[in-house]
This record gives C-alpha cells, sequence and structure tokens, in this order.
C-alpha cells in the first residue's frame, strides 16, 4: 500500500507541476483557448436536424470503434504501446517495488488516460446528441461504453505485445483481425447488405466492438441485453487483468522497445514530425543503380530517386498511380452501372477535392519533408531555391504522374470537357505545390520547437489557410465574373486557383533564401 | 582558418551564448569544453549556421559563415547522428560525397569503413543499424568531405571504445595534414593529450582559455581535475 502512495504520489507531482506549467510558459495556454473557443461554436453550431438519426450513431459507434481496436492493434504491431514512458524505465523498474504493482497501476493510469480522453470527444460529440435527443444522464452511459471498450482494449493490447515476444507477432495479430472481420462479416452477408448488417442487432454479439455499441445505443432505449452486454464486458476485463497479474511478472525486458519506440513517436508527434507515409519496400534488398552525374543540389533528387525506386514499382510511379488509376476507373464505372445523373467534371471536380483535403489533412498530421529536420539540407553548400527545387522535384513529377492516371479517363471518354479536366489536373498539383511549399514558410514563421510543441494546432490551421486560401478567392472571384460575363464559372475558377498558387509557388520560391535562412535547427 | 569574433546568441531573454570570441588556427585541435547547459553546443551551431547569431562576426576561412562558400570548408559531426531511414550505409556517402561535389571518394571511403569496422555492413539501411554504428557513420560521411574545418559536437557518445581510439588517432592525423578541429566533449580523457587550446565555457561564456600547459601552470593535475577546479571556481 505505501509503495502505492509513492506511485501515486509521483503522478499526482506530475500532474501538479503540468498544471504550473501553464503559469511558466503562458504559450501553453494559446491551445487551451483555441478548444474552448472551438467547443464554444460547435455548441452555437448545433441545429435541429434529422441527420442524427440513431442509424446515424449505430454506424459512428461501431466506425468509432472499430477504428480505436485496428489503431491498437497497429500500434502493437510497431511496438509503440507501452504503459510506460523511458523515465519509468529508468528510475521505477530499477526502484524496489513489486512489478506487478507497477504493471497494474500502469494500467489502471492508462485507460484513465484514456477515458479523460474519451470525455473530451464526449464534449464534442455532445451538441450532437443533444440534437439527436440525447441528454445528460444518457449521456453517461456513452461514456460508460467507452470507458468499458478502453479498459478492455489497454489489457490486450500488453498481452499481444508479450505473446508477441515468445510467437509470430505479425501472425498473432493477423489471427486477431482475421477473427474480428469474419464476425463483422456475418451479419453483413446473412442480410445481404454491408450497411444493415452494421446497423442490425447481431452486429452487437461481435465480442468487445459490438457489446461495447450495444451499451452505446443504450443512451437511445435500454433493453435487457443492454445489462447483458455490460456484464460481459466486467466479465471480459476482470479475466484478462487477473490473467496479467497470474502471468507477467518479468515483463520490464519486453517493454523497454516498445516505450522507447512510443517515447520517440510521441515526441515526432507533437512536434508535428510523425510521418504518415506507408512505405513498401519492395525492392528494399536490390543494388540499385542510377545513372548520371547529380552533383550539388541535385544529390537530393539523386536521393529522392534511389528511395523511390526502393520502395515503389518506379521512380515515377507506383502504387499511389495504381490507386488514382483505380479510383478513377471505378467512378466511371459506378456512374454507367447505377446510372448517375451526375455529369462528369462535377463528378470530378468533388473527387478532386476531397482528395485534395484527405491529402491537405493527412500531410497537416504528418508535419512535412523530413528533410528540413536535418542539418544536412541547411549545410550542403548550394543555393538554398536549387535545394528546396531538387528537394521536391522528384515528389512533383511523380504527383503529375498520378494525376494524369487520375484524369486521363475522363479526358477521353468526356473529351468535350478536355479543358476543364485539363484545368481540373493543374489545379490539383498546383494545390500539392502548395501544400509541400506551406510547410517551408510555417517552419521559417514558427522556427522553433517550442512554437511547434505548444501552438500546433494553431500552426497547422494557419498550413491549411494558405493552403485553401486560394481556392477561396478562386471561388469569389469565379462567382463575381460569372455574374457579369457570359464565360464558363468554372474556368475562372479553375483559372484563378491555379494562377494564384502558381505565384504564391514561385513567390515562396524567390524568397526561399530569406524564408531558410530563419529555420533554425 | 576560424576566427569568431564577439558572439552572442540569445533564447528570448535568455543568453545562451555571451559574447565569446576566439579563433582557431589550421593543424590546430581546439576543445570546447563545460557543464551541461553552458552553451558548447548553440556555440556550435551558432557558427555552423544551423542557429542565427544576435551578434557578432563569424568568418570560416575568411568566409562569412552562412556563406555557401564557407559551406565548403567545414564538416559538422553532431551528437545524435540524423540519418535518412530509406539510405544504406554506402548510399549515404555517396550522396554526402555528390552533395558536396566529390568525385574521388569511394576509395577513401571504403578505407574509413574498414577502419570503423564498418565495410561489411555498407549495404545495410540505418534502421539496422546500433546508435554507435549511426555515429561512426556520420563521421564517415564528413570524413569524406575532406573540409578544412571540422566541427565536433560530442562525437564519442555512443562510440565503443575502439572507435574513440580509432577516432582520436584521425583527429591527430587530420591535425598533421593542416585540417582545424574543434571538438566539444565530455570525455575529457580522451582529448586531454591532443588539444593544441581549450577553452572553458559556463553560463554561455568562456571562462578559462589556453593551452593544456598554460591552464595547469605548476599544478600537476589532470585535465578532468582541472575542469573541475575552474568550473567550480566561477
Amino acid at each position: 500500500m505505501n509503495k502505492l502512495k509513492i506511485l501515486i504520489n509521483k503522478d499526482i507531482h506530475q500532474v501538479k507541476n503540468y498544471f504550473k506549467g501553464f503559469n511558466k510558459n503562458r504559450k501553453k495556454l494559446i491551445p487551451v483557448a483555441f478548444y474552448i473557443l472551438w467547443f464554444y461554436f460547435m455548441f452555437r453550431s448545433q441545429t435541429d436536424s434529422d441527420f442524427y438519426s440513431i442509424n446515424y450513431f449505430k454506424n459512428f459507434s461501431f466506425g468509432i470503434l472499430t477504428f480505436l481496436l485496428i489503431i491498437s492493434f497497429i500500434n502493437i504491431y510497431f511496438e509503440r504501446t507501452s504503459y510506460f514512458n523511458m523515465a519509468d524505465v529508468n528510475l521505477l523498474f530499477t526502484a524496489p517495488i513489486d512489478s506487478k504493482l507497477v504493471l497494474i497501476y500502469a494500467i489502471f493510469k492508462t485507460s484513465w488516460k484514456q477515458m479523460l480522453a474519451a470525455l473530451f470527444m464526449f464534449m464534442f460529440l455532445s451538441p450532437s446528441l443533444i440534437n439527436a435527443g440525447i441528454h445528460f444522464p444518457q449521456l453517461l452511459i456513452g461514456v460508460l461504453a467507452y470507458a468499458l471498450f478502453i479498459f478492455a482494449i489497454e489489457p490486450i493490447s500488453f498481452i499481444v505485445g508479450q505473446l508477441g515476444k515468445k510467437y509470430d507477432l505479425k501472425f498473432i495479430i493477423s489471427a486477431l483481425v482475421a477473427v474480428l472481420l469474419i464476425m463483422i462479416s456475418i451479419p453483413m452477408i446473412l442480410l445481404k447488405s454491408p450497411i444493415e448488417g452494421i446497423q442490425s442487432e447481431y452486429m452487437n454479439f461481435v465480442p468487445l466492438i459490438g457489446w461495447s455499441r450495444g451499451i452505446f445505443m443504450g443512451m437511445f432505449q435500454i433493453n435487457s441485453y443492454f445489462f447483458i452486454y455490460i456484464l460481459l464486458m466486467v466479465l471480459f476485463i476482470i479475466t484478462i487483468n487477473l490473467y496479467i497479474i497470474k502471468t507477467s511478472a518479468h515483463y520490464y525486458e519486453d517493454v523497454i522497445t516498445a516505450t522507447e519506440n512510443k517515447e520517440a513517436y510521441t515526441s515526432k508527434k507533437k512536434q508535428g514530425k510523425a510521418s504518415l507515409n506507408i512505405r513498401f519496400n519492395f525492392n528494399k534488398d536490390k543494388d540499385i543503380h542510377i545513372a548520371g552525374d547529380y552533383q550539388g543540389a541535385r544529390a537530393f533528387h539523386w536521393k529522392n530517386k534511389l528511395k523511390a525506386i526502393r520502395e515503389d514499382f518506379h521512380y515515377l510511379f507506383g502504387v499511389q498511380t495504381l490507386l488514382f488509376l483505380i479510383l478513377s476507373v471505378g467512378m466511371v464505372f459506378i456512374k454507367s452501372y447505377r446510372n448517375f445523373e451526375i455529369p462528369y467534371p462535377i463528378m470530378y471536380m468533388s473527387a478532386t477535392g476531397i482528395i485534395l483535403y484527405i491529402y491537405t489533412l493527412f500531410s497537416l498530421n504528418a508535419g512535412g519533408e523530413d528533410e528540413l529536420e536535418m542539418h544536412f539540407f541547411y549545410l550542403i553548400p548550394e543555393n538554398n531555391i536549387k535545394k528546396i527545387i531538387a528537394l521536391n522535384q522528384l515528389n512533383f513529377q511523380r504527383m503529375a504522374i498520378n494525376s494524369i492516371a487520375f484524369f486521363m479517363i475522363p479526358m477521353i471518354i468526356d473529351f468535350r470537357n478536355f479543358i476543364n479536366y485539363l484545368l481540373l489536373l493543374l489545379v490539383f498539383n498546383s494545390v500539392y505545390w502548395m501544400v509541400k511549399y506551406a510547410y517551408v514558410l510555417v517552419k521559417s514563421i514558427f522556427r522553433n520547437e517550442t512554437d511547434f510543441t505548444f501552438m500546433l494546432p494553431l500552426i497547422k490551421i494557419f498550413q491549411l489557410l494558405l493552403v485553401i486560401l486560394p481556392s477561396i478567392i478562386g471561388g469569389i472571384v469565379g462567382a463575381a465574373f460569372s455574374a457579369v460575363t457570359r464565360i464558363n464559372p468554372e474556368f475562372i475558377v479553375l483559372t484563378t486557383i491555379f494562377t494564384i498558387n502558381l505565384v504564391a509557388v514561385l513567390l515562396i520560391l524567390v524568397l526561399s533564401d530569406a524564408i531558410i535562412n530563419r529555420i533554425e535547427l | 582558418m576560424l576566427k569568431v569574433k564577439n558572439l552572442t546568441k540569445k533564447y528570448k531573454d535568455f543568453v545562451a551564448v555571451n559574447n565569446i570570441s576566439f579563433t582557431i588556427n589550421q593543424g590546430e585541435i581546439v576543445g570546447l569544453l563545460g557543464p551541461n547547459g553552458a552553451g558548447k553546443s548553440t556555440t556550435i551551431k551558432s557558427i555552423i549556421g544551423l542557429l542565427r547569431i544576435d551578434s557578432g562576426h563569424i568568418l570560416i576561412n575568411e568566409k562569412d559563415h552562412t556563406s555557401i562558400d564557407a559551406k565548403r570548408e567545414f564538416a559538422y559531426i553532431p551528437e545524435f547522428p540524423n540519418l535518412y531511414d530509406q539510405l544504406s550505409i554506402w548510399e549515404h556517402i555517396e550522396f554526402i560525397a555528390k552533395a558536396y561535389g566529390k568525385k574521388d571518394y569511394k576509395a577513401i571511403a571504403l578505407e574509413y569503413l574498414e577502419r570503423f569496422d564498418l565495410i561489411d555492413k555498407k549495404d545495410e539501411l540505418t534502421t539496422e543499424l546500433s546508435k554507435g554504428m549511426k555515429q561512426k557513420l556520420s563521421i564517415i560521411c564528413n570524413l569524406v568531405i575532406d573540409p578544412k574545418i571540422y566541427f565536433f559536437d560530442e562525437p564519442m557518445i555512443g562510440l565503443d571504445p575502439k572507435a574513440i581510439k580509432t577516432l582520436k588517432n584521425l583527429l591527430v592525423e587530420l591535425k598533421n595534414q593542416g585540417k582545424a578541429i574543434f571538438i566539444s566533449t565530455h570525455l575529457l580523457d580522451s582529448i586531454e593529450h591532443i588539444c593544441d587550446q581549450i577553452l572553458v565555457m559556463k553560463n554561455g561564456a568562456i571562462i578559462t582559455r589556453g593551452s593544456l600547459e598554460e591552464l595547469k601552470g605548476t599544478q600537476e593535475i589532470s585535465l578532468e581535475e582541472l575542469f573541475l577546479q575552474v568550473t567550480q571556481d566561477e
């Protein structure tokens, strides 16, 4: 009991110091203020809408729970799941405290941290729930559902991680995912519809995801199954924790790598540097030779080519190109098969918007070029403009080819709108250029790591604004011109966006010497 | 070779490096010592242009330290080796050689790989290397550049004893070739007998400087004892 008190006191001190930190560094208050404002506007913007039906929440909760489970599997796979930090490894693991006590306390603490995150999420979700007729006591049922789910998956992560040290981790995770997919697909197959399958009561029988969803939907209606789901979850949590206490006495060595990985990943994430690039490494062991002389700044292009060849089919195209092509073929196929009345240009314009939106969000989360975090980039004796061009040259070439793969089909089958597709292609690429260069600009404005750590949400919004501002201006100009002229508004909007992006990119390039000289490592 | 005059670097109100001046000549090894937080890494990063200076003048081989021409004259070995995950050891060397426009680098690179026991791993990706191996690679990449001045920031952290010895021998060889070397380290005994000049920093300022003999005076003490004496007195 005394030892537990020591652990609790340590954390109380840490929490106290965290809040004291706000006083020492006022910048920490900026994101807090930002979240409060965001929450306020979320609440203000609630409307009476039929959009939030019971089925909406069934789909939503199923999606969120599945997503969380998959994320926890991914984290186990990359050995990033750990209840500890490096300070625990260095100080707590060497201290004369029972390792089981350390573990159980850590699991409990992590679960509560997750709970706080869940409460935060529910705060954001609450306007939609209130719109759907859910009030405070019922909201607690939602929180309970999420809490039980988190208290269940945290120990699972630990056990799977431990088993992965003895047996093949890939196999264990694949087997778990396979079992999960089979169970999820049964209601879909029975009802011959994925959507109806997700919304059906059968789905609630799927362990963890289904049980938690069953409890979550108790917000709307409580039936006898609701209590059964709670009982199942509680029994599961007790069993799995008892198993851990019984089996895990000597786990310190097993968790060190995961703790190091988690710490490195968290630190990168906090600074907006965590990379989301999925690498395939098709030619990992191939001896690659690139012909030609790549001296000076062009060495960056050489290096990128080398990486691209190692990771993909070809240095100019690869998995992404294939995905763009499949998406385009799929769109044309669905339009013909289902007799959609939406014209091709509108369809492709919407798809372009969605792809760019997703891409921008992903790149915002991923930070920017790893290169800008490395001293090589700044020290290599070359002109900054040349360096920045060489750094992005291959990215731009690859994206140009991806976009051609995407737009060539409508260009052929809907030839009369060729100019519109061509403009869309140019806009697509120019927004991509802006995504890349906006990060360089942001890095030079918010120069040090303190800025990046504390003001990340605001920095990301600024970066997003830089990228989407030309599109907003394009929309306004297009609307204004189409009101007074007979010129096709799409033509005006797309041309304006492309021109503004082009000018902005050229401006950043011309000023890159001054911009890059502002960046500090 | 290196002239630093009245260098000051601030982080907001905090003065990390306070008005320091020194010079390093050709064929000279200068050790930069100081307790944690003394401003050693900030000094090096400011000289090589990774940090912007608030005041002062820095010339590397008579060229402004931020100019491209100056960058051709120096190499920097950081404390923590930042390398590319997806490049092999040899590809890193190739990349750096290309970036610095070095054509005849292969023979010398192979020799360094041999000396640092990395020759068998030259085709392995850096993700497969230990921290010490990464540090060795970081050193080799910079040796391949063959610059006139080297900046080492804690280069021996993570290296095994053999690699430390190899590096020490290399430092002497480079000095004999007329290269200037500026090295910051906490492993005092490893540089005690090779430094021509020692700068001791504390709280952003140089508190003592001179050759080991000058600093010791008539005292029969080691560099470590001298360092503790000097930094405690302040």
